[in-house]
């Protein structure tokens, strides 16, 4: 009977210290949860404070909490890239009214040193000509400055439109005549934007191509637009002209970087290009080869309701 | 050959301009904000009006409004801008501007455009003079009547230009401006005719 007795006391004081030890994992446990959501909490305060790049909590206590961060971590990666570009966008325009400030600024003082230049009979005739220039160059300077910067309303638009209505320009710059072909999607390609920055791309873009192919015999250009089945439009302006140095590549989109001749190019163009298509959600791709020629691939989202359904 | 009117309020370009087309022969009055513009257009018969778009108290595309809505006839008016209003310039032609200019350009490119105006215009120029000439559309500006009555009390430009605080010049404008409107060509005839 005491044997009996004793054995039951040994197998509860067993079962006390399972249960203590039971106890004791799950304080351990809850503290180590505890934990985990305070730091938790501190990442996501830091998220709303602004802080896109704040460090999410890993290895969480239980796995289904792995899926909470995860999907944490996706918001926060989505919510960092969109206040980046409200940022930038809102950094560019009020770079932009900046720029354009100046540059209409110096419009009328530049046209007042036109004048006496003009009137002047003391410098001799070289200098004079060289002032001229000089003033010239600013004038271009100013006048791509200010491109870029007008007040403009958002529409959708046909983007074949607007290098339709981009052609009169194109044809007074293409002085040497070379042979431009457009090669341009059948149906309408809708696309939501400023439609007077978008003939300014083309504009550019086809003027780069014009400077390009200068000493090349049998210039070539050409102009093309599709939509892809994904509802991205295309617009790609080749050329077969003496395309962009390695080196090169990585500076074309810098403001007043130029390879061209000092009264020719202001470094501007691409920059105002690459300026445009941020402000449009657009991409820009450029592909060159020396010798050979180059081929600017702007993308676009399309707003065609037929892509969308087909979609 | 030619009665111009510059309407700018830089000076500097103004006065340049204003030199550069009085060395090609033209006649040429100014003046420096919209108002006192307009006042001008509507009063004196000139052959051709050259106006900035950005000007002080009215706008240029207010003045070419007002000329639309009062006189019946107009010489003919080219625009001078910076690149920025480009689209404010173009609004202009549409409201009867003869033609627009961008900042900066070369002092040629004004002349020309001058030439132009003078020859496509004729009717309307020799029509806005028949216009002016009938005795009730003549009448000084208030400005006007102040240095006329300095300069009738035998106040030398810079006197009155002191008493009004105005540039010199300024008041050799206007001085010029009451000649072509009274019909008299110096100080004397106006005295006489102020007198009367």
């Amino acid at each position: 009977m005491a044997q009996d007795n004793k054995n039951k006391i040994l197998e509860l004081e067993r079962r006390e210290k399972e249960l203590l030890s039971q106890l004791h994992e799950l304080e351990r446990k809850h503290a180590e949860m505890e934990n985990w959501i305070q730091r938790l909490g501190e990442a996501t305060s830091q998220i709303t404070a602004g802080d896109y790049t704040a460090h999410l909590p890993d290895s969480p206590p239980e796995k289904i909490y792995q899926q909470v961060t995860s999907h944490m971590e996706q918001m926060q990666a989505k919510l960092g890239q969109y206040f980046s570009n409200l940022l930038l966008k809102d950094r560019l325009s009020s770079l932009g009214i900046l720029a354009s400030g100046i540059a209409h600024e110096l419009n009328t003082p530049l046209t007042t040193i036109q004048f006496i230049l003009h009137s002047d009979t003391h410098l001799p005739e070289d200098s004079k000509a060289l002032l001229v220039g000089e003033v010239d160059r600013m004038s271009k300077i100013t006048r791509d400055l200010l491109s870029f910067a007008r007040p403009s309303t958002e529409e959708v638009f046909d983007l074949n439109k607007a290098i339709e209505r981009a052609q009169p320009l194109v044809r007074t710059d293409n002085s040497r005549s070379v042979q431009i072909d457009f090669m341009l999607e059948k149906n309408p390609i809708h696309i939501k934007g400023v439609s007077n920055q978008i003939q300014q791309i083309i504009f550019n873009l086809i003027h780069n191509s014009l400077d390009a192919t200068e000493k090349v015999k049998d210039a070539r250009i050409e102009v093309k637009t599709t939509i892809r089945n994904d509802g991205v439009a295309i617009l790609s302006i080749s050329d077969n002209g003496e395309g962009i140095e390695k080196q090169n590549l990585q500076k074309i989109l810098d403001p007043f970087f130029t390879t061209k001749s000092p009264g020719k190019g202001t470094g501007l163009g691409l920059f105002v290009v690459h300026q445009i298509i941020q402000k449009h959600d657009g991409v820009l791709a450029i592909e060159s080869e020396k010798g050979k020629g180059t081929t600017v691939k702007v993308m676009f989202l399309c707003k065609n309701e037929t892509t969308e359904k087909a979609a | 050959m030619a009665e111009i009117l510059i309407i700018e309020d830089d000076i500097r370009l103004r006065a340049q301009i204003q030199k550069y087309l009085e060395s090609k022969g033209h006649g040429v009055d100014f003046a420096t904000d919209g108002k006192e513009g307009l006042e001008s257009i509507q009063q004196i018969a000139y052959d051709v009006i050259v106006m900035d778009v950005k000007l002080p108290v009215m706008s240029g595309t207010e003045v070419l409004g007002e000329v639309a809505k009062t006189l019946p006839v107009h010489p003919p008016i080219i625009i001078i801008t910076g690149h920025g209003d480009k689209d404010t310039a173009i609004k202009a032609v549409h409201f009867g501007a003869f033609d627009f200019i961008e900042k900066p350009f070369h002092p040629p490119t004004l002349d020309q455009s001058i030439q132009r105006a003078i020859t496509e215009k004729k009717q309307d120029i020799l029509a806005f003079k028949a216009y002016v000439s009938m005795p009730e559309n003549k009448g000084l500006t208030e400005r006007e009547k102040e240095v006329a009555f300095f300069a009738a009390d035998g106040l030398s430009n810079e006197e009155i230009a002191e008493r009004l605080s105005l540039g010199s010049e300024t008041v050799k404008s206007h001085l010029k401006k009451i000649f072509k409107k009274l019909g008299v060509t110096n100080r004397v005839s106006l005295l006489s005719k102020l007198r009367k």
